[in-house]
């Protein structure tokens, strides 16, 4: 049960998906390839932001998908 | 809040030391707003070119200025012209396409401005590449910033994606190997994949001959060539090489042209604009004045120091971001323009003006560039995080006769860059002990203000390094002695050559990164990256039990590092492979002495090899080693296994482990038994490998260790790493700057440090900071001076610092509005502080502020 | 009906003969145009019978 809601908690595949990570607020574009994503919503408290790769980001999403978009200060 | 002056009071050598500020002004100044105060530019006009320049800075990928978006023209010219050439030779192609975009593209011409010229159809505008990478203009498409009409971008993008450099080289790779190389986490993606270049334009010959006098020497080696051919009795041997020669000189015919009916379309705009909608007399003559300047320059040779300013900006348009987009700004400057100087402000003989008006014309220059937007793809526009684009031009040390090169023209470069307080150009010193006391005291005044700039590089291991590479030239014309002293930064930190001829052309020569932090978490995981992307980003080099001996890990991470150092470089060759063939550079070859010769094109000739990569994360992976040596193999307090349990959980249940991991000997502490690891790390691996690689020059490829923003970007992709850091948390911020907060024993044991890495580097950046009080006090000078001459006689590299304080810094995270003019060293780059987002923030606030104790001035043997 | 074309209006600036770009019926259209950091002047090439923009303005 907790290793399924940790995996609900990052980002994982769900195929046609009504929340991508693509709309999300804590996705950031790949630096090269535009049909890949970053994921920055795991953030430590001393303010460090680390950051996950998204495959796919019209394919995949979690529980902490938010719509929106942060400003370069909350970026890294 | 703190005040300006020290409290601290320092017994030294008999005497008690106060700090007390060298300017009695300054202590009614809150130390919080400091930097508010300190902007003094010259004249009214700088001034209001300051409050109205169009910043075009981005961060964490988006530009921070609402109104900054992608042109069209550029793109839209370029192709129009590729379409039309077909079945003509590739260099010919190039040469027209650059002409249609100078004969149709829309001109600027802005309120105020002296320095006339522009890039794009507006000036809140920037060109894009789609002949280099379709994925970075695919990302443009994508984003708030994308050239309008969007569906002619769109089609345009499309018709490029089987002629692009892009398209070119991907081929050659394994698509495995690319797609680890495409997130820049172990390794900078390729150029071909970016689209990222750099470039040291020869602009002496632009403004030593003109544009004219280029032309007529090509058409007279055209001339030359055709009689070649046609001499009895042909020898079908030699004879043919006339062909690709001929096509080349005819290219540079064309894109001189090109170049200067551009220019005089721009004359012609001040002209029309003096006489039509400039009301203010002054102001029409000036116009007028600029309108007759743009007609002689670059076509003729320059005369006085305006028209240098002007050829000198018009050339940085064309070789950074028409004909082809490059990063930086290298040059040497004060040598460049002395001539011109000299003619205006000592002779007075032509274009004659006061030392003043010389320092208001640096300070446009610097406001010009401000403003220069680059269409750069998302990777870079992270990267650099406040900034535009790389600036960075070079003065000061030795000459041809290794006399001192600084003069009146260095001064007023400096002087500039005090008074108008830009983040860019940065400006690199090149330290000699020749160099005149004067010019170093504006090099002080600079750094004190927090500029971050200059950044110092050692005169002669810049020179005592082009003379070693240039044995290794392919055609024995590499740098001559004298020619080695005539050396810049291509960008942040690595000398090239400047001047007339073997100036860096292209990025494959140099540039990319490497990074050891992520190499070091996947040798520990069998080459793979369970933190970021969850894929195999290197070769299987064994789990955690086949590594029972330091020595083990050690050789891992050697195969890691070999395999990802070879896949750069190759990248980089076979990016200049077709660059040769596709991507010619018909204007910069006609600027350059060799390729004028040689009938060459500026991508295929190298004369003076001049290999390097950046290794970026060095010391989180090197503090790592130390701290897996001593905890695991020598101590044996915990087992491999125990300390990838502990990373895997980000340390959370692992508190003490951490700690103990936090506390391990770390570099900068003067500290033996790290720094016997560290150097050999350095000298045996990260320097040793890599120069075991040839490149396409025929020479080594060698470390330049840096970190622009990398630092952040690839912290974050980082999981967390045995020196004690936490999953994301950004590594060190330089070459080979102690990670931040850990180097506790003063300014002078972090040199001592340094200098013990001698072996197989290119270069090394060191960041340090140093306490704002001490700096502005009566004492500053004198202690920074004596911290050059220990640092130059310790044979290091380079060194740049931050001089602001903490509530500073944290005054403008609080109220950023009220502080845009508060400047940091970034790394190999200085930034407004607000533009940085705030994790990057935080790690210049972390940097260990260096103070100095009286066994530091001891040390530095200072006499106050 | 007429058509309205560039050399009709205000901003329309022939390029004088002997130029480098001189071709027949060409000028330079230069406009000024103003936003929030100040004023600026742009400088396209265009040609006599060319169809008006949107920026057209008659000559007196």
């Amino acid at each position: 049960m907790q290793a399924e809601k940790s995996l609900q908690n990052q980002p994982h595949t769900e195929a046609g998906t009504s929340r991508p990570c693509r709309s999300c607020k804590w996705q950031t574009p790949d630096p090269t390839d535009p049909h890949r994503g970053q994921c920055t919503a795991n953030r430590h408290a001393m303010g460090g932001v680390w950051k996950r790769w998204l495959r796919d980001v019209e394919n995949t999403t979690c529980a902490r998908h938010e719509e929106g978009k942060l400003s370069f200060r909350d970026h890294v | 809040m703190n005040d300006i002056a020290s409290a601290k009071v320092l017994e030294y050598k008999g005497n008690t030391l106060r700090f007390t500020p060298e300017n009695p002004a300054e202590a009614t100044i809150p130390a919080d707003e400091l930097h508010e105060h300190l902007q003094k530019p010259s004249t009214a006009r700088t001034k209001r070119l300051k409050e109205r320049c169009r910043w075009k800075h981005a961060s964490a990928g988006e530009f921070i200025e609402k109104s900054v978006t992608a042109g069209i023209e550029r793109m839209r010219y370029l192709t129009e012209a590729h379409k039309a050439s077909e079945g003509q030779p590739e260099a010919i192609r190039r040469a027209l396409g650059l002409a249609n975009v100078l004969n149709k593209s829309t001109l600027v011409l802005q309120e105020d401005e002296f320095i006339v010229g522009y890039h794009a159809e507006d000036p809140n505008m920037f060109p894009l590449y789609p002949e280099l990478s379709h994925m970075a203009v695919q990302d443009y498409l994508r984003s708030d910033y994308s050239p309008q009409p969007a569906d002619e971008a769109a089609a345009i993008n499309e018709y490029w994606k089987p002629h692009s450099l892009q398209s070119k080289c991907q081929p050659y790779f394994d698509p495995a190997d690319l797609g680890r190389m495409y997130q820049v986490s172990s390794m900078e993606a390729p150029s071909f994949a970016s689209g990222y270049n750099s470039i040291v334009p020869p602009y002496e010959t632009v403004l030593e001959d003109g544009l004219l006098a280029r032309i007529k020497l090509a058409e007279k080696h055209i001339a030359e060539a055709q009689a070649d051919m046609s001499t009895f009795p042909w020898d079908g041997t030699k004879g043919l090489d006339n062909i690709a020669k001929i096509d080349n000189w005819k290219a540079m015919v064309i894109a001189c042209k090109a170049v200067i009916s551009w220019a005089r379309r721009q004359g012609r705009l001040c002209k029309i604009v003096a006489e039509n909608f400039e009301t203010d007399p002054k102001r029409q003559a000036e116009l007028l004045e600029i309108a007759d300047i743009c007609q002689r320059i670059p076509a003729e040779p320059c005369k006085g120091l305006k028209d240098a300013m002007q050829a000198k900006f018009f050339t940085f348009l064309i070789c950074h971001a028409i004909e082809r987009y490059a990063s930086g700004y290298a040059q040497k400057e004060d040598t460049l323009l002395w001539p011109y100087y000299k003619a205006s402000v000592v002779d007075k003989k032509f274009q004659p003006m006061s030392h003043m008006d010389a320092v208001e014309l640096v300070e446009m220059e610097r406001l010009k560039i401000s403003e220069h937007g680059a269409g750069k793809s998302r990777a870079y526009r992270e990267i650099f995080p406040g900034s535009n684009d790389l600036f960075i031009l070079t003065v000061g040390g030795t000459n041809a006769k290794g006399e001192d090169a600084c003069n009146d023209m260095t001064d007023a470069i400096l002087e500039a860059a005090k008074r108008i307080r830009t983040a860019e150009p940065s400006i690199v010193f090149r330290y000699s002990k020749k160099n005149r006391d004067k010019t170093l005291r504006w090099v002080f005044e600079c750094i004190r203000d927090g500029l971050g700039y200059p950044s110092i590089k050692h005169d002669e291991i810049g020179t005592e390094q082009m003379k070693e590479y240039a044995k290794f030239s392919l055609n024995g014309n590499g740098a001559t002695d004298e020619e080695a002293h005539n050396w810049v930064n291509v960008l942040c930190m690595s000398p090239g050559i400047h001047g007339r001829r073997k100036t860096q052309k292209t990025r494959s020569e140099g540039g990319g990164s490497i990074f050891p932090a992520k190499l070091l978490e996947i040798t520990l995981n069998d080459g793979y990256d369970w933190s970021y992307a969850d894929m195999q980003l290197g070769p299987k080099t064994g789990d955690l039990s086949s590594l029972k001996t330091f020595e083990d890990v050690w050789e891992a991470f050697r195969e890691q590092y070999q395999y990802a150092i070879n896949l750069c470089i190759s990248t980089k060759d076979v990016s200049r492979y077709f660059e040769q063939r596709f991507l010619q550079m018909p204007f910069v070859s006609a600027i350059d002495d060799g390729c004028m010769e040689l009938g060459m094109d500026a991508c295929a000739l190298s004369e003076q090899p001049n290999g390097w990569h950046n290794p970026i994360t060095t010391i989180v992976a090197a503090n790592s080693l130390v701290a897996i040596k001593k905890l695991v193999f020598e101590d044996k307090k915990y087992t491999l296994e125990q300390l990838s349990q502990a990373l895997k959980a980000n340390w959370e249940g692992f508190e003490e482990m951490r700690v103990d991991f936090k506390r391990a000997p770390k570099w900068g502490n003067d500290d033996d038994y790290a720094d016997s690891i560290i150097t050999r790390f350095y000298e045996e691996i990260i320097g040793g490998e890599m120069r075991k690689i040839t490149n396409y020059s025929g020479g080594p490829v060698m470390p330049t260790g840096q970190a622009v923003g990398l630092y952040m970007e690839v912290g974050s992709r980082t999981g967390p790493t045995p020196d004690g850091r936490f999953g994301g948390e950004a590594a060190d911020d330089g070459g080979i700057s102690p990670y931040m907060g850990t180097d506790k024993k003063g300014p002078t044991a972090v040199l001592r440090s340094v200098s013990k890495v001698q072996k197989n580097q290119k270069g090394n950046l060191l960041n340090q900071r140093l306490s704002v009080p001490i700096m502005r006090s009566k004492h500053g000078f004198e202690i920074w001076n004596s911290y050059m001459k220990t640092w130059h006689d310790l044979n290091i590299d380079h060194v740049q610092f931050n001089v602001v304080s903490t509530d500073e810094m944290r005054a403008a995270q609080r109220e950023p509005e009220k502080h845009h003019d508060l400047i940091v060293r970034v790394s190999g780059y200085s930034a407004r502080f607000v533009d940085i987002p705030t994790y990057g923030q935080n790690t210049i606030i972390a940097r260990q502020e260096q103070d100095f104790s009286a066994s530091d001035l001891e040390f530095l043997n200072v006499e106050l | 009906m007429e058509t309205t074309t560039c050399k009709q209006c205000t901003n329309f600036f022939p390029v004088p003969p002997g130029a480098d770009d001189y071709e027949a019926g060409k000028a330079d259209c230069v406009r000024q145009k103003e936003d929030e950091k100040g004023k600026y002047w742009l400088s396209k090439p265009v040609f006599e019978n060319s169809t008006h923009c949107e920026a057209y303005c008659a000559k007196r």
